[in-house]
């Protein structure tokens, strides 16, 4: 006999805990699987979490030691091979203790204090078990089948929280293939100790600094962005790339993410530090055409499994969506268990919660710029690099011939000269207006 | 008599600060794949080639350019090789292949690449 439950979950990372805590709670039986270790333990982001939703459940959470530095500095730049031009925007002025709800973080810690809340709230946490696939029996989700002996598990409702690979909801058939714009995201945590990160950055007590550097010289001008966040004593450094313009580089991931690290502009701020870890994973980001079905018969998709990600030039959420749509997913299957009844329509009410709730509007509003930017190359490997040749014009203090200095009019001029002849005003118009479209609709 | 006017070169220099200056430190791949926990899972690889044949017609083999810790060797013969032991369980592999050419799964719970920061 197979064993049964109410709820079984796919994942432990932050939107399958705070489902089963959820869940849990409200008097479920759940079982959550997870493949790794302990939770977090294979698992590997960027490194600024926020804590929108995680507040309002664990309104503890900045004492019990699961989260590196607040950000108080976001700071975007672009890179040509020797120079940076950058925007850097410090708040100084969110309150404790949530400031301004971005933590930076390493998922080995976070995710097991997560699945810890949720463990206490009498969910179960079955690690070391990969879960293969779902059960069907006529058309609906019925379980889940784990790769170990007596694998199989029966269950009301399956929750897909796998992550980007998510091998589950493809077995259910909710999606199919990924798509080459998934991005890999590649990074190292590097050590150093914490008065040397606080004086480099410029930083008080647990003050944090997350930096992006946008297209350019981070990543031989390819669409993606290369970051830089404090943590505690160590700095996670790395870039993301989509793997269509990966595999058009040509190069190594590792090597690449080494000659990022060797920038002479990245290399500054990264003087005396010694790798610890090395990591990769994709991140899912896709159009609306290549997202899975949020709901089946008998299974719910949520976080990075349902493609909820916002990673763009700008933003890089991912981890608020999780745990919002494992919110709302968790409420929804408490519903459903009042009712008795698991079928796709009575799950719907997450799907269309989702679809209100910022995870999906977030998700659809800036899906539509990073589709610009996979038609216009030119954001990654022409503009960067023009931008800073102006500025390098403008603020060049050059001696003339006879002994004095070249008059700022004619560096003026100089600017002038170059927007017209190099940047190309009319393309560069237009391009902006696509941008401008992009955000927009 | 006035107190002698101190030189940059006189100020003491932070002691911790100092020992922190030099370039970072870079790994190769092997060392990348040193600072990682993998368990493996021997004699049961999680990653195969479905069909040598189909390697041997694959012109851009971009399996060998993307895998973060460069899995992927094509050899003298031109088959193309896993060394599926030092795998970091990405994804890249089973989406990057044009030809849905490798047999992709997870290895078994409680196998292959653990991370202590993430
Ligand atoms: C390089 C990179 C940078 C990112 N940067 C940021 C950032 O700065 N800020 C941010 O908010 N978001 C960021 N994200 C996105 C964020 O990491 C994800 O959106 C978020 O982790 C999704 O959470 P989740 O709970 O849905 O799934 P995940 O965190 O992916 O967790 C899935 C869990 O399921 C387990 N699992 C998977 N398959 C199975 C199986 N078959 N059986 C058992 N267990 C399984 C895994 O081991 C894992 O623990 C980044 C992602 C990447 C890859
Ligand atoms: S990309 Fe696929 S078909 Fe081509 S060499 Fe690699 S595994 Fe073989
Ligand atoms: S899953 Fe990632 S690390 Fe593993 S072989 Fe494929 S590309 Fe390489």
């Amino acid at each position: 006999m197979a064993e049964r439950c109410d709820v079984a979950i796919v994942g432990a990372g932050p939107g399958a805990s705070i489902a089963a805590y959820i869940l849990a709670k409200g008097g479920l039986e759940v079982i959550m699987f997870e493949r790794g270790d302990y939770p977090g333990s294979k698992a590997m982001f960027g490194g600024v979490l926020y804590t929108t939703v995680l507040s309002k459940y664990f309104p503890d959470f900045p004492g019990a030691n699961c989260v590196e530095r607040h950000i108080i500095e976001k700071r975007f730049s672009m890179l040509s091979e020797s120079n940076e031009l950058a925007l850097s925007f410090k708040f100084l002025d969110f309150e404790p203790p949530y400031y301004n709800h971005s933590f930076t973080a390493l998922r080995a810690i976070f995710d097991r204090y997560l699945a810890k809340k949720a463990e206490e709230a009498g969910a179960v946490l079955v690690t070391q078990t990969v879960v293969d696939e779902v059960i069907a029996s006529e058309g609906r989700v019925v379980g889940v089948r784990a790769r170990r002996e007596g694998g199989e598990v029966l269950a009301n409702v399956v929750i897909a929280a796998d992550g980007a690979n998510s091998l589950i909801a493809q077995s259910a058939g909710l999606r199919g293939e990924l798509p080459l714009s998934v991005i890999l995201g590649v990074k190292e945590v590097v050590s150093l100790p914490r008065e040397v990160i606080e004086d480099r950055f410029s930083l008080e007590g647990d003050e944090g600094a997350a930096y992006e550097y946008l297209g350019g010289g981070a990543v031989r001008g390819a669409m993606g962005a290369g970051f830089l966040y404090t943590n505690r004593d160590t700095i996670s450094v790395g870039y993301g790339i989509p793997l269509g313009a990966l595999k058009a580089l040509g190069i190594q991931p590792d090597e690449l993410l080494n000659e990022f690290k060797m920038h002479p502009v990245v290399r500054r701020l990264l003087r005396g530090t010694t790798p610890e870890e090395y990591s990769a994973h994709l991140i899912p980001e896709m159009t609306p055409h290549d997202l899975p079905h949020f709901v089946g018969d008998g299974i719910v998709v949520i976080g990075g499994a349902a493609g909820l990600v916002n990673a763009n030039p700008l933003f890089h959420e991912g981890t608020n969506m999780a745990m919002a749509s494992g919110v709302m997913a968790a409420e929804t299957i408490l519903q459903a268990h009042k009712a008795g009844n698991f079928s796709a329509k009575a799950l719907e009410p997450y799907a269309s919660r989702l679809r209100e709730s910022f995870a999906w509007q977030d998700y659809d509003r800036y899906q539509g710029l990073t589709r610009m930017a996979e038609t216009h190359p030119q954001f990654f490997n022409k503009y960067p690099y023009e931008f800073i040749k102006l500025a390098r014009k403008l603020f060049s203090v050059a001696p003339t011939d006879d002994g004095m200095q070249v008059p700022k009019r004619a560096l003026e001029l100089a600017v002038a000269d170059h927007v017209l002849a190099e940047l190309g005003l009319m393309s560069f118009g237009l391009d902006l207006l696509d941008a401008a479209k992009a955000a927009m609709f | 008599m006035a107190a002698e006017v101190k030189g940059p070169s006189d100020i003491a220099k932070p002691t911790g600060l100092a020992n922190f200056l030099g370039p970072p430190k870079l790994l190769g791949r092997d060392d990348k794949l040193a600072t990682l926990v993998i368990k493996v899972d021997e004699g049961s690889p999680h990653l195969k080639i479905i069909d040598q044949g189909v390697c041997l017609k694959c012109i851009e083999k971009p399996c060998t350019v993307t895998c973060p810790v460069e899995n992927y060797k094509v050899e003298d013969n031109g088959h193309t090789t896993i060394y599926w032991s030092n795998c970091i369980e990405c994804g890249t592999c089973r989406i990057i292949c044009p030809f849905h050419n490798i047999s992709w799964r997870y290895p078994s719970g409680g196998f292959g690449m653990t991370y202590r920061y993430g």
